[in-house]
């Protein structure tokens, strides 16, 4: 239903762009016409950049290419226009077939450079070909038959014309299997090539019909001015307007790209078409403010300007939780007799997506928690919101009485709270030593930081032996220890520790957890311990919680857990 | 062979400046991800700087080092704090859009305050240099060059040396872990594109010794760094001296053997050949950012 409105609207609009010529000067032809074309450019573009997820930052390359065509075969040759314009897109063809091959293999800088790099070398052998495209001093090409309306009128139609196609054809190919196939690439290529889409293949034919449109973009440029320089159509700002025009528009929608152009185009008539000095300036100063403040295009800019912050609400009702109150601020909780930490109706998870419902902890100064369940209860991202790496859609977490939820990581880092993360996290091109020492960053006592190096050393003294070793050469065990001794480095009074025992051999773990034992020993430091293998856990540990699908679904002292027979059931998701 | 000579000499020299030129550039992409298309805009402020100050005071120009290092450091760390760390992690067209916004307002100020003419600064000693037979070493090649080295090596030191720049080491690799580790992330990303500025201006500044140069030109040095940086790998402070020498040498050698316009289009050949056959550079570990993706 709301696709026929948008046909309609589309025809309505074609229409009424068809009949202009009939009424309006020549100078909002003109205007009109080069809207036409930047939209053609940018369309182009968003089949590759927006579809396909290649940012071809160098895509102008092809308008320079099709202008040069079309400059060089006229003058030097007196080929007609139309035919000049299927040699400038035969040209953009082949260029993409010679370099898309070993071009496209790069991914994401790495591209847009290769590209950016295309587009500088061909302008610069283009600059130095004088006999064939007249060199730096550009090429004069003869202007079209009839008078000054009848040229404006062509040239419009032209536009518009190619601009109708352009739109058609990336409506059409997004919904074959061809645009499933970029979707897919632009999603994760590995998954796409596993898929058996032949990636390569997609890939190429992408950029070459992005490549065909841009040429013929470039190609009715060099007739209608009737004067090509190298630095006029290999300008870079055609690329970056054009990047800016899809981004504002919305990326990888069809009709996105073509209200960019309007937009941009548009306003800077407005905004500063006089400023003749300004121009540039201007033109960076808007590229700025667009990517400020509307980073996601102008639709959902003015769809958040309508509605609230909604996100959060949304998840919250489609899974059942409870209305959002605003008491966050406000701890509603007294502090109890040695408590360190605590977490009330905590709600968290990533990018409005909800994974923890409801949590409600507790933990007092000097004990082992262990914290159970199966996979993707939400234990890690319990630790994580503790720690800082996300933070709560609601609740409180409070540490030693104080509300931490809106604190940043490093905050929380100095006042005590250390996490050990899932799957190590180690500097991978550092030293064992300077991994550990990059774990004192928030103390500011170098004597204390040596004495505390050389007790970690003492704990595990195999980091001594391995001391100056980039850490990609130790074994699992080593990495773990050499992750557990970093986030003690810096004398936390709280340490979460996140499935450290994943991946390692059942005497490294007991290693691991006698470690743990020394240290709390040594210290009364507190544990909260994320773990699968729950007897191990809760051997060690003075409490437990079982976490499922992101609720606290049980809690209790370890020997009350580990004699419960419903908890093996519960754990490894047998019931319920 | 005197020409030959010649031709190596200039390619080894401006190589260190080239080196210089594109470590700052470097540190950024390596620890952010994140590649500043205004990186030659932000060189030839320091060039202006120097400038500046020469035609005001007639100080040496080398003097004014420490000026445009630090006015660019400060520079690249407000803009880094107000404006890039509000869209870093997403897409890289943000990014790239971004700094070449910037880019755009950078050349637009030069143009309006020094207009688009040509300047250069030409130091009394400017003419003199070392000569062998008919080659000819001039002082202010070798100076550029001994300053640049050595402040590349100096940058290399303090990244591998001092607590900060292991940080911003640290961060590179894994910004989450470095966090936990206490680092304000946000701040250390602010720091590294003021030093990734600093060094700008100061290139910036030995570049203005020997080239001219008008608000435009920085474009060309932009994909200068690029190359060197695909050449050395990514961050790595003895790639981005190798590079910058390989690079040095590649252009000398083609204006000499081909023609001096095709210059540049051979560093982009060299770019894209590169890229293709040895994506990790010649020296090429994986490094910084480049782990995560």
């Amino acid at each position: 239903m709301r696709e026929r409105y948008i046909f309609l609207l589309c025809v309505a609009t074609g229409i009424s762009l068809s009949c202009c010529p009939f009424f309006l000067s020549a100078y909002w032809l003109r205007i009109l016409t080069n809207i036409f074309m930047f939209a053609i450019v940018a369309e182009a573009l968003n089949i590759i950049a927006g579809y396909t997820g290649y940012p071809a930052f160098g895509n102008v390359v092809f308008f320079g290419l099709g202008a040069y065509s079309t400059g060089v075969l006229m003058v030097k040759y007196h080929v007609p226009f139309p035919i000049t314009l299927l040699a400038g897109i035969g040209v953009c063809l082949l260029f993409t077939l010679l370099f898309g091959l070993p071009v496209l293999r790069l991914k994401g800088h790495y591209f847009a450079i290769a590209t950016l790099g295309l587009n500088e070398a061909t302008k610069a052998i283009t600059d130095n070909l004088t006999g064939l495209t007249g060199g730096g001093m550009g090429l004069s090409i003869p202007l079209p038959v009839g008078n000054v309306a009848s040229t404006t009128r062509f040239f419009y139609f032209l536009f518009l014309g190619t601009m109708a196609l352009v739109v058609l054809v990336t409506y059409f190919l997004s919904r074959i299997r061809f645009g499933y196939a970029c979707r897919s690439i632009r999603a994760d290529e590995d998954v796409a090539k596993s898929m058996g889409i032949n990636t390569t293949r997609i890939k190429t034919l992408a950029w070459m019909i992005s490549a065909g449109f841009t040429g013929i973009a470039g190609s009715a440029y060099a007739y209608w001015m009737s004067y090509i320089e190298p630095a006029a159509v290999f300008d870079m700002t055609i690329s970056i307007k054009a990047f800016v025009m899809f981004l504002l528009g919305g990326s990888g929608t069809i009709l996105g790209p073509i209200a960019g152009a309007f937009f941009v185009e548009l306003a800077s008539i407005f905004a500063w078409s006089h400023l003749l000095n300004y121009h540039m300036g201007m033109l960076g100063l808007i590229v700025i403010l667009i990517l400020l403040f509307m980073p996601r295009g102008f639709v959902p800019f003015v769809r958040q300007k309508l509605s609230l912050p909604a996100r959060i609400k949304d998840v919250g009702k489609e899974r059942g939780a409870w209305p959002v109150r605003q008491d966050m601020k406000t701890p509603s909780y007294r502090l109890q007799q040695g408590e360190i930490l605590s977490l009330h109706r905590v709600a968290s998870g990533y990018n409005g997506l909800q994974v923890l419902w409801d949590i409600d902890l507790s933990l007092k100064k000097g004990e082992w928690l262990a914290i159970l369940g199966p996979n993707h209860a939400g234990k890690s991202t319990l630790l994580k919101t503790i720690a800082g790496l996300t933070q709560p859609f609601f609740g409180q977490v409070l540490y030693q009485g104080t509300p931490i939820h809106a604190w940043p990581v490093h905050r929380r880092v100095t006042a005590g709270i250390s996490l050990v993360p899932e799957g190590r996290r180690l500097f991978a091109g550092m030293t064992v030593r300077e991994n550990l020492m990059m774990g004192a960053f928030s103390r500011d006592a170098p004597a204390e930081t040596r004495i505390r190096l050389q007790s970690v050393f003492s704990l595990f003294p195999v980091l001594k032996e391995r001391e100056d070793q980039i850490v990609g050469t130790l074994s699992g065990g080593e990495r773990q220890m050499c992750a557990i001794g970093r986030a003690l480095m810096s004398q936390p009074s709280l340490l979460l520790v996140d499935e450290m025992s994943l991946g390692l051999a059942p005497v490294v773990i007991d290693a691991l957890l006698e470690a743990l034992v020394t240290i709390r020993k040594e210290e009364g430091m507190t544990l909260m311990v994320v773990e699968q293998a729950v007897h191990a856990a809760l051997a060690y540990a003075d409490r437990g919680y079982i976490l499922r699908k992101g609720r606290i679904v049980r809690s209790g002292n370890s020997n009350d857990l580990l004699q419960d027979p419903g908890i093996q059931k519960d754990y490894l998701g047998y019931g319920a | 062979m005197a020409l030959f000579w010649q031709v190596l000499i200039n390619g080894i020299l401006s190589g260190g400046l080239y080196a210089c030129a594109a470590i700052g550039f470097s540190v950024i992409w390596g620890v952010m991800n994140l590649i500043n298309l205004a990186h030659g805009s932000m060189i030839i402020l320091g060039a202006y700087i120097t400038y500046t100050i020469t035609s005001a005071t007639g100080v040496d120009p080398f003097f004014t080092l420490p000026v445009s290092g630090c006015a660019l450091f400060i520079l690249g760390f407000l803009i880094q704090k107000y404006l890039i760390n509000h869209v870093i992690g997403g897409s890289i067209f943000m990014t790239l859009i971004l700094t070449f916004g910037l880019d755009l307002l950078l050349i637009n100020a030069y143009l309006l305050l020094f207009s688009a003419d040509l300047c250069a600064i030409t130091p009394w000693y400017a003419g003199l240099g070392w000569e062998w037979g008919t080659v000819k070493v001039p002082y202010t090649r070798v100076g550029a060059f001994v300053f640049a080295i050595g402040l590349t090596l100096l940058l290399s030191l303090f990244m591998n040396r001092t607590k900060l720049g292991n940080a911003i080491r640290a961060t590179g690799f894994d910004k989450d872990a470095a966090s936990l580790a206490g680092v304000d992330v946000f701040k250390v990303y602010a720091i590294t594109f003021g030093i990734g500025a600093g060094m700008a201006g100061m290139a910036g500044t030995l570049m203005s010794v020997i080239y001219s140069f008008s608000p435009v030109t920085g474009e060309i040095f932009t994909m200068k760094a690029f190359v060197i940086v695909v050449l050395g790998g990514l961050g790595s402070m003895p790639g981005a001296i190798v590079g910058g020498i390989i690079l040095g040498l590649a252009e000398n050698f083609t204006s000499v053997l081909l023609a001096p316009g095709y210059k540049d289009a051979v560093s982009f050949f060299l770019l894209v050949m590169i890229l293709v056959l040895r994506p990790r550079g010649i020296l090429g570990k994986r490094f910084y950012a480049e782990v995560r993706d």
